[in-house]
């Protein structure tokens, strides 16, 4: 017995260290071979990448303001993961998130002081993400709607009407391109020379905030136990529909923040596509981290390097940003593939289930059976 | 033309790459797998087309090229979720941004600076057929890969609910510990499905290059492969209602484009959300009473609960 639980904790502690970083390498190392295709040199467009990411203080910057939205969504994400969730709306609710911000901060906070109008504008874009994860919490919990399909869909749907929003109602009149006015309240700097805005300082206290949630609250134990057991949730009496709900709530919501953080603290106003495919990257922030607030930073950081890093390897070294993008995804396969496998040896050795799947829709299916 | 004939010529036109890979999706799904990554089964079968096309100068190698080409990312899918037994989203997910950047990646990699269109599908006629009023016009003057799809409605019907094969399908999609216990090969049946997926989600996105733009841009497909997935679901997991799904789809797309045309008061950018919005409020509506395969994206493992 003492034996199979050391095992375990070795597994689990190396694992969660190994696995992750094996994942990277390999990760880039097969980005690698595709650079060479290319018939570029991995080496030069690596070094370009570093230095685009983090050498100097403007590059810092950028990696903090990449990093910014994609640690805040991706906690979003880990909120609807630990439920058994898909939120693959991420960038649909970003950009209605920014919307809400943008529509409150042009009309209601525009005279208010910045400490006060801030707060009020996140809220909004809260606000604004949450409705869109609701629609699809409620055709899940109400209709037994695949969430999967449901906040893709809307993602098209919310980027469609920020498009909209910005050329037609909320336009200003002497832009190039579309935006909206600009907005006045503004998040503040935190890195002189850069642009790196106070998102990333509430990116992180969000961490907390989400981890005493999903850890040291009853909402937090209900939504885990969903996304454990959805039928033992139920017959412990948990209101299954309900958290389902709020679990897309609360995971577009905190979305709609980081759209929120994108208006206040980089565009200083709504423009088309506030959101290209944050939400996508977020997701794989999430799962590197593996669904872990705790080490959702870490991870962010790299993607956010991966993104800011990749228009300077393109410039220098030639290679195009779509590796960024083709890595990005190696990076999710090598840890899907590889926490797979560890889940599976960890089950082995005590009874247990890996984080998230679609177990809540066996729920339904249950039901059927039985009436 | 009426404007309701060019409507629906429209729709079936823009149906047929999806409802092509709605069809193969719906048979790996009733096994239990859910392809996530059609849309980028969908894209490398649109560049596989292409690239088939171009090198050969036929069309129809091109297609064969797509539907290879799909084939191959749902190997490496079937692979990931069904040895590895690793999430199947997630999984999806991934080959998704891999494809979108290796087909962008790939495109100046491949095909240099040439911006030439290759040899692609022409509308042709059917005799006879097209001369019927109204249905005429819409189903019998397409391309003769839409003509194809068509074929692969009953194909797809027939081999899942009439041949052995289909029934495995079936059975490991509802129950695969039954299905283990009398001898199916849980394991080689779903990867036979998410092949057939495969095939017909790169076929559909090489429908969709090689019958339309007839050259290869980035993110061809726009999120249709989503769409399919949303197909299947709104077609209750059957193939004759997942292609009327499809082509329900195609057909508000098609109206759509048609209304921003003639200049109707609604501004563009909304009148493109249509079909969406058209395909959530079906879901909304149909699922009540439809039923998805039980073990729909559950890994299986002998043994196991």
């Amino acid at each position: 017995m003492r034996l199979a639980g050391d095992a375990r904790r070795r597994a689990a502690t190396a694992g969660i260290y190994a696995l992750p970083l094996a994942s990277i390498v390999l990760a880039l190392a097969l980005a690698s071979l595709l650079i060479v295709a290319g018939g570029h040199s991995p080496g030069v467009a690596f070094s370009a990448l570093l230095s685009g990411a983090f050498g100097g203080r403007n590059s810092l910057g950028n990696t903090a303001i990449t990093a910014t939205p994609l640690l805040i969504t991706a906690l979003g994400i880990i909120i609807g993961i630990r439920a058994g969730l898909w939120n693959l709306g991420g960038d649909g609710q970003i950009d209605v998130g920014g919307l809400g911000a943008t529509v409150v901060a042009l009309h209601v906070v525009s005279r208010w002081p910045n400490p006060v109008a801030v707060p009020v504008v996140v809220l909004a874009g809260f606000g604004a993400g949450a409705v869109w994860g609701g629609i699809a919490g409620v055709l899940r919990a109400r209709r037994g709607v695949s969430e999967v399909i449901t906040t893709l869909l809307l993602s098209f749907v919310g980027a469609a009407l920020v498009t909209y929003v910005v050329e037609a109602p909320l336009k200003d009149q002497y832009a190039s391109f579309p935006h909206s006015p600009s907005i006045r309240p503004y998040l503040w700097n935190v890195l002189h020379g850069s642009q790196a805005h106070a998102g990333l300082i509430l990116g992180i206290a969000l961490i907390g905030v989400v981890w005493l949630l999903l850890w040291r609250s009853s909402v937090g134990l209900d939504l885990r136990a969903i996304g454990l057991n959805p039928r033992a949730a139920n017959f412990a009496g948990i209101a299954v529909e309900r958290r389902i709900v709020l679990a897309l709530v609360l995971s577009g919501g905190v979305a709609g923040i980081a759209g929120a953080g994108e208006v206040l603290g980089v565009q200083h106003e709504l423009i088309e596509n506030l959101s290209p495919g944050y939400g996508f990257t977020a997701l794989a922030v999430a799962l590197l981290a593996d669904a872990d607030p705790r080490y959702v930073l870490p991870s962010a950081v790299f993607f956010g390097a991966l993104v800011s890093g990749a228009p300077v390897m393109q410039q220098r070294a030639g290679v195009p940003l779509e590796i960024a993008l083709a890595t990005q995804g190696l990076v999710i396969l090598f840890v899907v593939a590889s926490f797979g496998i560890r889940n599976r040896a960890l089950r082995t050795m005590r009874a247990g289930r890996p984080v998230a799947s679609l177990n809540a829709t066996v729920l339904y299916a249950e039901a059927e059976a039985v009436e | 033309m009426s404007f309701a004939v060019a409507v629906f010529a429209a729709g079936t036109r823009i149906a047929a790459p999806i409802g092509c890979a709605a069809l193969g999706e719906t048979v790996s799904e009733r096994a239990g797998v859910l392809n996530v990554q059609l849309e980028g089964m969908m894209l490398v079968g649109a560049f596989g087309g292409v690239l088939g096309s171009d090198l050969t100068g036929s069309a129809w190698v091109g297609l064969l090229g797509a539907a290879a080409s799909g084939a191959l990312v749902a190997a490496l899918h079937a692979l990931i979720c069904i040895v590895f037994r690793a999430e199947q989203i997630v999984s999806g997910i991934a080959l998704n941004l891999i494809a979108l950047g290796l087909t962008s990646f790939l495109v100046p990699v491949i095909f240099g600076d040439n911006t030439g269109t290759v040899a692609g599908l022409n509308a042709v006629d059917v005799p006879l057929l097209h001369t019927i009023p109204a249905l005429g016009p819409i189903f019998f003057e397409q391309s003769p890969a839409v003509y194809l799809v068509y074929g692969l409605i009953p194909l797809t019907m027939l081999v899942l609910y009439r041949t052995r094969w289909g029934l495995e399908v079936q059975a490991c999609g509802e129950n695969p510990h039954g299905a283990d216990t009398v001898g199916v090969a849980v394991a080689r049946v779903r990867f036979g499905a998410v092949l057939f997926a495969g095939l017909l989600g790169g076929l559909g996105g090489g429908i969709l290059a090689l019958s339309g733009l007839r050259f290869f841009v980035d993110n061809i497909t726009g999120g249709r492969g989503f769409i399919a997935l949303a197909a299947v679901i709104f077609g209750n997991w059957k193939p004759g209602y997942v292609a009327l799904a499809a082509w329900f789809f195609g057909c508000v797309d098609a109206l759509q484009l048609q209304l921003q045309a003639r200049g109707v008061p609604i501004p563009a950018e909304l009148l493109t959300i249509l079909p969406y919005v058209a395909t959530l409020v079906v879901l909304a509506g149909v699922i009540g009473r439809a039923r998805m395969p039980r073990q729909l994206a559950r890994a299986y493992t002998r043994g196991a609960t």
